[in-house]
């Protein structure tokens, strides 16, 4: 429980604990909050495709494998553009920062999962949209967070723009990185929606 | 309608009912003729068309379809692909066309045939369709329109089923057959761009022109082909790829690649533990002592 307040703090941006501020915490704590992304996408896949059982139990893992990689695929470009752009923060400090935002999301995801079972369960149209709304919300929040949880972490006086330039990079690379993942792992949603073919799809 | 000269003018009445069946003999003769001089006449290798294409569409000095443009867009049916065409002639050629051959860079594939059109035949060599007979009411404007069927069995390379024009028109050939894709599986002429398919000869310009002249819009995903008769005189063989076959092999790499990392998530989170334990409590212990040195000052 202390672990998932700590988490909470950090996606709020608050200043991380003394007793949590060593190396090994803040990977532990980079790594928990991944893991529990995953619980929170599990469990809005799950919502998401609760129309028929097969999708519902696909999506368990689905949703969490699209979230995950898509990580795991923009990390590597952020933390290049963290050491060539120079930005005046700890590696750890992104990091957690990154994780943070995708914590946040994932936790608006799986916060709004029993309102999408429900819609989709009750209404035609209203799930789906809901479905979709809630996508979209989850990656705002997650954006907010990262990028001021980014910038609250910074030394004070250290320029912002230079310390953007990698939340920038990987917020990029993790959405095009998403965007061909879902299209991969599609069905998500019982419907078919613009995002189920990919670029191709939204490039016709 | 009646010949005065046949029947008498001075008992009209009793001479008409003889008159009216003369006539009907006659027409019933003429028609009779024309029959057994179609009948007589000797038959040209068409097939397909539900009328006629003209009587010299395909005579060996008719002239041949003054191509500028074309475009080949094929769509799934029952049982195979149906390939849409769209000859486009030059500006020129309507006022001044009376029908004309169209012959194909190579054979349609086995087995594939014209869907019957008004004033086109297909021209049929060896038992496949080797070109059209266009006959001056299949002229709308400037544009020829055909459809072809192309049976489909089984999976694997095909044959493509474009009748592709021969000459050096530049044609456009559609890619997009539903949410799959033809794939070129042997073309050495043919090179792969990014968003079209064409042999080097056909430069931008080229492209461009085939566009405007075939009205096809341009689109990112399309990767259509781009094609004289000349690079399609051998024939060419395509691959009907299904992006959700494809997808399905990603699929499977990509829930690999997810239960490695989770893997590894797990393991790191297991070897952190004691680490970040030993230092949670070094800085607790820190702050404490910190703490109680304050307090002992104070």
């Amino acid at each position: 429980m202390t672990t998932f307040v700590t988490l909470l703090d950090i996606a709020c941006g608050r200043p991380i604990p003394a007793e949590d501020s060593g190396r090994a915490r803040r990977l532990q704590l980079v790594v928990f909050a991944l893991l529990a992304s995953l619980a929170f996408a599990g469990a809005w896949g799950l919502a998401a495709g609760s129309q028929g059982a097969g999708l519902a139990i696909a999506n368990l893992y689905k949703v969490p494998m699209v979230i995950l990689l898509s990580c795991v695929f923009a990390a590597p470009a952020g933390l290049l553009a963290w050491r060539l752009s120079g930005a005046p923060i700890r590696g750890t400090d992104l990091a957690l920062g990154f994780t943070g935002g995708v914590f946040g999301g994932t936790l608006v995801l799986a916060v709004l999962a029993p309102l999408v079972a429900l819609y989709y369960q009750s209404s035609a149209w209203a799930g789906p949209l809901l479905g979709i709304g809630s996508v979209v919300l989850a990656l705002v929040v997650g954006t907010v967070m990262f990028v001021r949880g980014t910038i609250r972490r910074l030394p004070p006086g250290a320029p912002k723009l230079a310390a953007l330039l990698p939340v920038a990079v990987t917020l990029g690379m993790q959405l095009l990185t998403l965007l061909q993942l879902a299209a991969i792992a599609a069905p998500i949603f019982p419907e078919r929606t613009p995002f189920s073919g990919g670029i191709d799809h939204l490039a016709r | 309608m009646t010949t005065p000269t046949t029947a008498p003018v001075t008992a009209p009445l009793l001479h008409i009912p003889t008159i009216r069946l003369a006539t009907h003999l006659r027409r019933l003769g003429a028609a009779a003729l024309v029959v057994a001089s179609v009948l007589a006449a000797p038959e040209p290798a068409r097939a397909g068309g539900g009328q006629t294409a003209g009587e010299d569409a395909c005579a060996p000095d008719a002239d041949s379809l003054p191509l500028a443009g074309a475009h080949f867009a094929p769509r799934r049916v029952d049982g195979g692909l149906a390939w849409d065409a769209r000859f486009v002639v030059t500006s020129d050629a309507p006022s001044s066309f009376r029908g004309g051959a169209l012959r194909f860079a190579a054979p349609l594939p086995a087995g594939e045939e014209l869907v019957a059109t008004q004033g086109l035949d297909a021209i049929v060599e060896a038992g496949r369709v080797a070109g059209l007979c266009v006959g001056e009411g299949a002229l709308q404007g400037r544009t020829v329109s055909a459809s072809f069927f192309q049976p489909l069995s089984g999976e694997g390379a095909i044959a493509l089923g474009a009748p592709i024009a021969t000459g050096r028109t530049v044609q456009i050939v559609d890619t997009s057959v539903g949410d799959a894709r033809l794939e070129l599986t042997d073309a050495p002429l043919l090179e792969k761009h990014v968003g079209f398919v064409a042999p080097r000869g056909i430069g931008p310009g080229a492209r461009e022109e085939a566009r405007r002249l075939t009205g096809v819009r341009e689109h990112v995903s399309a990767s259509p082909i781009y094609l004289r008769g000349e690079d399609a005189r051998g024939g060419l063989t395509v691959r009907l790829a299904d992006p959700r076959a494809r997808d399905h092999t990603s699929a499977i790499a990509v829930g690999v690649a997810f239960a490695a990392v989770v893997g590894g998530l797990v393991l790191a989170a297991r070897r952190l533990r004691r680490a970040a334990s030993v230092e949670r409590a070094d800085a607790l212990l820190a702050s404490e002592i910190e703490a109680a040195a304050k307090g002992s000052r104070g």
